[in-house]
């Protein structure tokens, strides 16, 4: 599936800012199951330097730099992607959880040392004992390990109620479990938090979802936002995403930009500005597939 | 002084600590008996007084150690011990060869995790000690430091000596290592203090090791290598060690900066001057790397300097040790040390770690759970400020939940064998004691190799409990000698000296930030100072009660100028009373009142420019100043005290400017403090003078001309000049207009302008500058007054023109102020991040 993928940051300072540097991680990368046709990361005003990288997690990263007054900026990323995941394994043909734990934990020296980084404890995703015990029931002894995770993501998207208004970016998990309430982003945090704490390997991946109107409603454009979601590693496939605030598959209507430990890994924009008062800051974001044709045929 | 010498008892012998000084047969050490021969010879009682002569010298150098639980402030005393550690240099060259190998091993070790990462995937490193290491800095993964300069260009070991009198590290230091200026200062304190020590001892010099380390730090420059520019970062005065930030920063003839001073522009970094922006090219760190950089790493980090990660990765600046060389300082990487060493170097390390287990392997923590009660808990990763747990000090319970708690994230901790620290001793009051002993030494990359500090940082334990000695929990510290047989070339006497400095002129160039808080600092001064000044002419007022009409008159002015300047309440209307006026000036005095906002500004700018100050400066702002504020604080309701209090603080202004004129060489530095104080004292007059005339209304006359002369201190020279009746005009000419009264407003404008005029050209500079116009613009102004005109108070159109013209100059000096923050402080703006505050992500798809 092809989208077209426009995501707009603009901040507005009250007085002039002098100085400012920003870390952008907006362009998707490149996947055996993701094809990034064309992409572009455009700043107004033009930023004095840009150098771009490759992060530790290989994500795209460029970092900016204005160093004129300004009053506004607006990080313009524009993507044209085609996604299409492998089908998922058969969840009762996958290993058991305690295998999969026992191969990241290799008595301290694990074969698979560079999942076993995702084992670990993270800032924003804190292991505590209602973490442990909301995670247990999804672990029965030798369920294999897709069979558990599939379990866990139907029980988030159950047990907790998705509330723009509950949580924001910085919320820890240990409030969300108390709230049961929050966004993707918190849905994520405790699902990587429940998995990590089993012993298991776990990332959250940053991207965008498609999103479908109410019937009956045009689609509007630009009411979309970023989206995330949670990948886990299972021996002889490979990383497998699954969405917790939607349960399901990844399939082709999700698009990556990146992944990390947890949010603050992988936080599309951060950055530092000397002066500039107080700021506003607004982001819209808009997926929609390539082919008008496609669409056509989904609103009927 | 021979107690430690006694013969132990043979039972004790064989659970005690190895004896630095004094053989298991009770003999005296060879390499000691020059220490304890010197100390022989003085008479009885004298190393008290040296003792004391010593804490006199730290103190006067300000040598202090920050400890931020410390509740008598910030800075604590140096703790020392005069006793030096010899050590022979027979075994010191054994231990430089295994530290510089040990260093290399780190730096090898450093350059694979930043880079392929074969020891992890080879399985000779566990990668949790990388991944769940907050050492470790993911952003710095990839950067290859700039033209071959090491990862580790500064490294410290603390070492111990068991029982079986073999050294063993203990930890390794790499993220900043502290504690070589600190050695530097004991050796000087020490000569000076008890110069008998070095008569019959051969020690090695210091000084070498500070000069090749300058070398070695220039050599680190990605360019400009004749002549690079290096600072030494620091957290700044409220960090542990400052002091030392300080003094190594004058010993390398370092700019010492803060975050503030330093700033990247498209990819290098500057260093901000009244001058302008100047590349850096070396940094030399002693912060804590995460909080080097807001924009990639701790984000809330309001010390750091933002883009300094995007210019190191560019390589236009080198950072020493460079941002994540503290990954390697984990306890956890000891017990993997020998089996790297050997795939690394080929080699096997000369000195063992101290015995640790890194209880991340199921096994390996699974035997220590069986026998926790002997061995020390510690954290694996986090600085040494976590404490240790010593599991034989735990009763079963605290055991077993000791052992539960390491169960839920045993990675995160090590097990290390009870060190039993080799003793030496201290001197006390009551005689020699002996406590529990560590090294730190301290070597520097130069070249293709670690060259060492001959010497080091000892530290003894506060008591006889060695598990834990450290600077922050109360510990001493001693020099340590590197002893040679026969006076070598490199042997110092009693008199040393460090190398031939070129002579200079100048301490640099001056950071924007310093020249901002050190106008700040004489603009409160000089507040005080004024206000001070006020009080004390109305406190002198008070006594009578206010008999006659003039008194009260002028007793009202001065608490309408007090009241207008917010330093007392009038909470009476009309006619104010002797008593009510009083409690309204006690009530001012008082903590968190006006004159107290002054001080705590004073107290709060003054360690921000306390590398510019002289110790005797230093002390007037801290000292006594406080004690000053303490006196007047505590003297509510009696006139007299409050007199004298307020009087007092006159006297530690005084002091101040006095040793501010006497003492500080006419650079930037000072120019910026007497800026300050000038526009401040402007101010200040121009306001007293038009106060003083609007009292005056229609009544007229002398009394309140003297008034105003005794505000501005020149009554006597009034009265040396005139000896006649006190008239308008002549009072006026003095406190305004003329230009060798240093109380009047146009001297202070004039040495506003020459100030102005000295300081260094700003580039692209017009004919004349803004601030230096304004200045001007107000000299001339003042010029052109006919003072002449002023034949009577009672004059008013003379009066409204004084008025016009005192109007029109108190908006210049305003303007002065704006202009001058302009024009030179202007980038000293703080850091704020930002980013998405949240994040909604769409749900329920169709």
């Amino acid at each position: 599936m092809i989208y077209d993928v426009v995501h707009r940051t603009t901040y507005r300072y009250a007085s002039a800012v002098d100085v400012s540097y920003h870390t952008l991680r907006l362009t998707p990368r490149e996947l055996p199951y993701q094809r990034v046709l064309r992409s572009a990361v455009i700043a107004t005003p033009a930023p004095l330097r840009i150098a771009d990288r490759v992060d530790w997690f290989g994500n795209k990263v460029s970092h900016i730099s204005l160093e004129e007054p300004h009053d506004e900026l607006v990080v313009d990323a524009r993507s044209v992607v085609d996604v299409a995941y492998p089908p998922p394994p058969d969840a009762v043909k996958t290993p058991s959880w305690e295998s999969v734990r026992d191969a990241l934990d290799g008595g301290g020296l694990p074969v698979e040392w560079a999942a076993s980084e995702f084992t670990r404890e993270s800032p924003m995703a804190l292991i505590d004992d209602t973490i442990r015990q909301y995670a247990a029931p999804s672990f029965p002894k030798a369920r294999p390990i897709f069979a558990c995770v599939l379990d866990l993501n139907s029980r988030i998207k159950r047990d907790f109620v998705f509330d723009p208004r509950a949580t924001g970016v910085a919320t820890p998990v240990e409030q969300v479990m108390r709230l049961r309430r929050g966004v993707c982003q918190d849905f994520a945090h405790v699902m990587i938090a429940c998995l990590r704490a089993m012993g298991l390997a776990a990332r959250y991946v940053s991207g965008y979802v498609r999103t479908y109107p109410p019937p009956g409603q045009k689609r509007r454009v630009g009411a979309d936002a970023s989206h995330a979601w949670v990948s886990v590693w299972v021996p002889g496939t490979g990383w497998i995403d699954v969405d917790p605030t939607n349960d399901l598959v990844v399939k082709d209507e999700h698009v990556v930009v990146g992944w990390g430990r947890d949010y603050s890994d992988i936080s599309p924009i951060r950055g530092v500005i000397l002066g500039g008062g107080a700021h506003e800051l607004d982001v819209s974001v808009d997926l929609a597939p390539s082919d008008p044709s496609a669409e056509a045929k989904e609103d009927r | 002084m021979d107690d430690s010498s006694e013969i132990k008892d043979p039972a004790a012998i064989a659970v005690s600590p190895y004896d630095e000084m004094v053989t298991g047969g009770g003999q005296i050490r060879f390499h000691w008996q020059p220490v304890m021969g010197a100390l022989r010879t003085l008479p009885p009682g004298a190393l008290a007084e040296r003792m004391e002569r010593a804490r006199r010298q730290y103190d006067e150098n300000g040598v202090t150690y920050n400890v931020f639980a410390d509740a008598h402030g910030a800075a604590r005393p140096w703790q020392f011990d005069l006793i030096p550690l010899p050590i022979p240099a027979d075994e010191w060259d054994e231990i430089e060869g295994a530290l510089a190998k040990r260093a290399s091993l780190l730096e090898k070790i450093l350059a694979d995790l930043y880079g392929p990462q074969t020891l992890i995937a080879e399985r000779l490193l566990p990668p949790a000690l990388v991944h769940a290491n907050p050492g470790f800095l993911r952003q710095c993964h990839g950067i290859v430091p700039a033209n071959g300069a090491p990862f580790i260009h500064f490294y410290a070991a603390d070492l111990a000596r068991g029982i079986d009198g073999k050294w063993r590290v203990c930890a390794d230091r790499v993220n900043a290592p502290s504690g070589a200026g600190y050695a530097l200062e004991n050796r000087n304190v020490l000569m000076r203090t008890v110069p008998e020590l070095f008569q019959s001892a051969h020690v090695r010099r210091l000084a070498p090791f500070f000069e090749m380390w300058q070398t070695a730090l220039a050599n680190l420059a990605p360019r400009h290598r004749e002549n690079p520019r290096i600072v030494l970062l620091t957290p700044g005065p409220y960090s542990e060690t400052y002091f030392e930030h300080v003094y190594l920063a004058r010993q390398l003839g370092l700019t010492l900066a803060e975050g503030a001073d330093l700033t990247v522009r498209e990819g290098k970094c500057y260093l901000k001057t009244l001058g302008g922006l100047q590349q850096v090219d070396v940094i030399l760190r002693r912060m804590d790397a995460d909080y080097c950089d807001p924009v990639e790493l701790r984000q809330e980090s309001a010390i750091g300097v933002a883009g300094l990660l995007d210019a190191v990765r560019a390589g236009n600046v080198t950072v020493a040790n460079a941002l994540g060389a503290g990954a390697v300082e984990t306890p956890a990487l000891l017990p993997f040390l020998p089996g790297l060493a050997r795939k690394l170097l080929g080699e096997e390390l000369d000195i063992a770690s101290i015995e640790t287990w890194w209880l991340g392997q199921p096994d390996v923590f699974a035997n220590v759970a069986k026998r926790i009660e002997d061995y020390v808990i510690r954290p694996a990763f986090g600085g040494e400020t976590e404490p240790a747990t010593d599991a034989s000090a735990l009763d079963a319970r605290k055991r077993q939940a000791l052992v539960a708690r390491i169960a839920e994230r045993p990675w995160r901790y090590v097990a290390q064998a009870r060190l039993q620290k080799s003793a030496m001793p201290v001197w006390s009051p009551n005689g020699l004691q002996p406590r529990p002993t560590m090294l730190r030494a301290f070597l520097v990359r130069h070249e293709d190799g670690y060259v060492p500090m001959p010497g080091g940082m000892t530290r003894v334990a506060a008591d006889d409990n060695g598990v834990d000695i450290s600077m922050q929990r109360g510990g001493a510290s001693k020099d340590t000698w590197v002893v040679v047989r026969e006076p070598q070339n490199f042997v110092m006497g009693p008199r040393a000296s460090g190398g031939r400095e070129p002579l200079r002129r100048s301490s640099g160039e001056l950071q924007s930030r310093v020249a901002d808080n050190l106008f700040w600092l004489g603009r409160y001064a000089e507040r005080l100072d004024d206000t001070a000044r006020l009080m004390r002419a109305c406190l002198m007022r008070a006594p009578a009660g206010g008999v006659s009409a003039r008194e009260v008159a002028e007793f009202q002015a001065l608490a309408r100028m007090l009241a207008s300047r917010g330093l007392i309440e009038l909470r009476f209307s009309g006619m104010p009373d002797g008593r009510a006026m009083m409690e309204a000036i006690a009530n001012a005095c008082g903590p968190d009142q006006g004159i107290s906002h002054l001080f705590q500004a004073i107290q709060r700018i003054a360690p921000t420019v306390r590398d510019r100050l002289s110790g005797d400066m230093w002390k007037v702002v801290n000292d006594l100043l406080k004690d000053a504020r303490l006196r007047l604080e505590s003297r509510t309701g009696d006139v007299d005290w409050l007199f004298e209090g307020v009087d007092h603080v006159i006297g530690v202004c005084a002091a101040f400017h006095g040793m501010a004129a006497e003492n500080m060489t006419r650079g930037s530095g000072w120019r910026f403090l007497d800026l300050g104080r000038r526009i401040e004292r402007a101010v200040y007059s121009t306001a007293m003078i038009r106060d003083v005339f609007a009292a005056a209304g229609s009544q007229g006359g002398e009394p309140w001309l003297r008034l105003l002369l005794e505000l501005a201190d020149s009554s006597i020279t009034y009265r040396t000049r005139y000896m006649a009746a006190i008239q308008p005009a002549p009072v006026v000419d003095l406190v305004l207009c003329d230009e060798t009264n240093p109380r009047s407003v146009a001297f202070q404008l004039r040495a506003v302008a020459e100030h102005l005029d000295a300081l260094p050209q700003r580039a692209s500079r017009p004919l004349s500058l803004p601030e230096q116009k304004i200045a001007r613009g107000a000299i001339s102004a003042i010029e052109l007054f006919d003072v002449e005109r002023l034949s009577s108070i009672v004059d008013r159109e003379a009066v409204a023109l004084l008025d016009e013209l005192l109007g029109a100059t108190a908006t210049r000096l305003s303007d002065l102020s704006e202009a001058i923050t302009r024009a030179y402080f202007s980038h000293v703006t703080t850091l704020r991040a930002i980013g998405y505050e949240s994040m909604t992500g769409p749900e329920g798809q169709a």
